[in-house]
């Protein structure tokens, strides 16, 4: 059995310890474990072939992606599936999955310029993020039309969600295949290097996860949580999240890996 | 029958869209066999993402600045038909996705490469060309050539405005006889011009009807079926016998081939009816997962 991740490599440099443990416990059960980092080697493209059983996209990068997209097109296996990669990565069209799935989240407005909300912004606080963005860059809130981000801010799309202003941000649910997770841990610059702490989370929040994870497609998937007033509301769908804080995380994940290669 | 088309603002800063002569003859003759059409300029207003549903038999992809395409991906999930599809355009404007896949479908493509760090492109060099292109461009913007080293130790990484990373596409340049020929698809049709290469003046640009050798014909096809597109151009150069394919384009311009637009018309319409549902393996929809 060959497996290969498609990685990011961080800066500076690491590699997340459950990662590591991950593909220890994947070459103890007879796999065959290769990493590529693609932005770190000079890849021939006219010679890019299938050769591993299952690939996993861990890297949000646009040139992991792209390279996802070339194997899955070629026959080659993806986990999580393409489809389900670019329905999250691109948040105009995660907003419209949850929507038509019916799954709460921030009422959420794309246009070519920020200028364009001025009426929703007039209704209330909203947050602006670049619609293909990761690790938290880019983002601003603005609360009045006078705060309103400069159209040169975000080229091409301005994507805007309500704002939940006095809601709880710090629950985050990991999902591996149909085992949900809850972990509480405030966002902060460097939170995505920190474990959190383990939550039990109720039924209806669970519920709303799993849900989720079926309309987007996703089987390794971690997903931001807002308490809200009215209800848990999902502000970010991430495909492979780093599991930094779930019991047994790397256990859980060679064991769904596994599993889903030799099927 | 609706049908919309998707198109870019013609930079007035007013909502009008870039309408170019042959989109106006695929307009019309729509309109003269029925359709009611109408010219979407996405920029040109917000969109509420919790009430996107198909309004239209069907989209034409013209544009493909990022929220059109991000309107589009999520049309199409919401079940919309697409001409060309959602998926197939992505992969098409992806250079490092769309090479590897052409190479892996036999398409002749000059030796390419991907990578995050400009300081491994400097093993390229060796006299001849290599062309650096931005994987996600169109109409040769940001593309230029390296000859030397040192040229090409002034290769910088690509980021976002994030400073997030983007790829670097580099491919070597190919020797030609000074021409290149167009090839144009329009379902089962296909038509070819001839250019000087490079094509300067508008003159240039229109270049002259050529014929297709049947090689090209089958591999222009094969570019098709690979990235899973309806109507489409593939840029050959040709050099002796051999021809190399250096770029494929969804829904390009058609500019020169004088029966393209009533083709394209008639294609449209039959696919607004539901017609020549598309089957191949890139052309599947992107969807709401079931399982």
């Amino acid at each position: 059995m060959k497996i290969a991740f498609l990685m990011e490599r961080g800066n500076p440099p690491r590699l997340n310890p459950i990662m590591a443990e991950t593909f220890a416990r994947l070459g103890t059960r007879g796999a065959a474990v290769k990493v590529i980092f693609a932005e770190e080697v000079l890849l021939r493209l006219d010679e890019f072939t299938v050769a591993d059983d299952l690939y996993l996209l861990k890297s949000d990068s646009e040139m992991s992606l792209s390279l996802a997209n070339a194997l899955e097109t070629m026959g080659g296996r993806v986990m999580n599936s393409v489809n389900a990669c670019m329905l999250a990565k691109d948040k105009v069209m995660a907003a419209v999955t949850m929507a038509r799935a019916g799954i709460p989240g921030p009422h959420s407005i794309a246009a070519s310029a920020p200028a364009f909300l001025s009426e929703e912004v007039k209704a209330g606080p909203l947050i602006f993020k670049p619609h293909r963005g990761y690790h938290g860059v880019g983002i601003a809130v603005a609360d009045s039309v006078a705060t309103l981000p400069e159209a040169e801010a975000y080229p091409g799309i301005s994507f805007a969600q309500k704002y939940f202003a006095d809601a709880r941000r710090d629950l985050k649910i990991c999902a591996i295949g149909d085992e949900i997770f809850g972990i509480r841990k405030e966002f902060t610059p460097d939170s995505y290097l920190k474990a959190g702490v383990p939550e039990r989370l109720s039924p209806e929040v669970e519920d709303i996860a799993r849900r989720c994870g079926e309309a987007f497609g996703l089987e390794l998937y971690g997903l931001d949580i807002a308490e809200t007033e009215t209800g848990p509301r999902i502000i970010d769908v991430n495909y492979f999240p780093g599991y930094r804080g779930v019991p047994d995380a790397a256990r859980r994940l060679a064991d769904f890996i596994m599993k889903s290669a030799r099927t | 029958m609706r049908i919309a088309f998707f198109l870019t603002s013609n930079g007035s800063g007013e909502e009008a869209p870039h309408v170019s002569a042959v989109t106006t003859e695929i307009v019309e003759r729509l309109r003269s066999m029925g359709a009611l059409v109408d010219l979407l300029v996405p920029e040109t207003r917000a969109w509420d993402l919790a009430n996107i549903r198909p309004e239209y038999d069907l989209y034409v992809l013209k544009s493909k600045t990022p929220l059109t395409m991000s309107l589009a991906g999520a049309l199409t999930m919401a079940g919309a038909v697409i001409v060309n599809g959602y998926r197939a355009t992505v992969l098409t404007k992806d250079k490092v996705a769309s090479t590897a896949v052409l190479a892996a479908a036999g398409v002749p493509v000059p030796p390419s490469w991907t990578t995050g760090r400009p300081d491994l492109l400097s093993r390229l060099v060796n006299g001849a060309p290599v062309w650096i292109k931005p994987s996600g461009g169109s109409r040769g913007r940001g593309v230029f050539c390296v000859r030397t080293a040192g040229e090409m130790r002034a290769v910088e990484a690509q980021s976002d405005p994030w400073g997030l990373p983007l790829p670097l596409f580099a491919q070597q340049g190919v020797e030609t006889s000074g021409k290149d020929l167009k090839v144009y698809v329009v379902g089962e049709k296909m038509w070819a011009i001839t250019r000087p290469w490079p094509a300067v003046t508008m003159e240039d640009k229109l270049g002259r009807p050529a014929e297709i050798p049947p090689s090209v014909r089958e591999t222009a096809r094969a570019c098709g079926r690979a990235l899973g597109l309806e109507l489409y151009g593939v840029d050959f150069l040709l050099s002796g016998d051999q021809s190399w394919v250096v770029d494929v384009n969804a829904l390009p311009g058609f500019k020169g081939p004088v029966e393209a637009p009533a083709a394209i018309a008639h294609y449209l319409h039959q696919r607004a009816q539901g017609l020549y549902r598309s089957t191949g393996k890139v052309r599947r929809q992107l969807s709401e997962a079931s399982r």
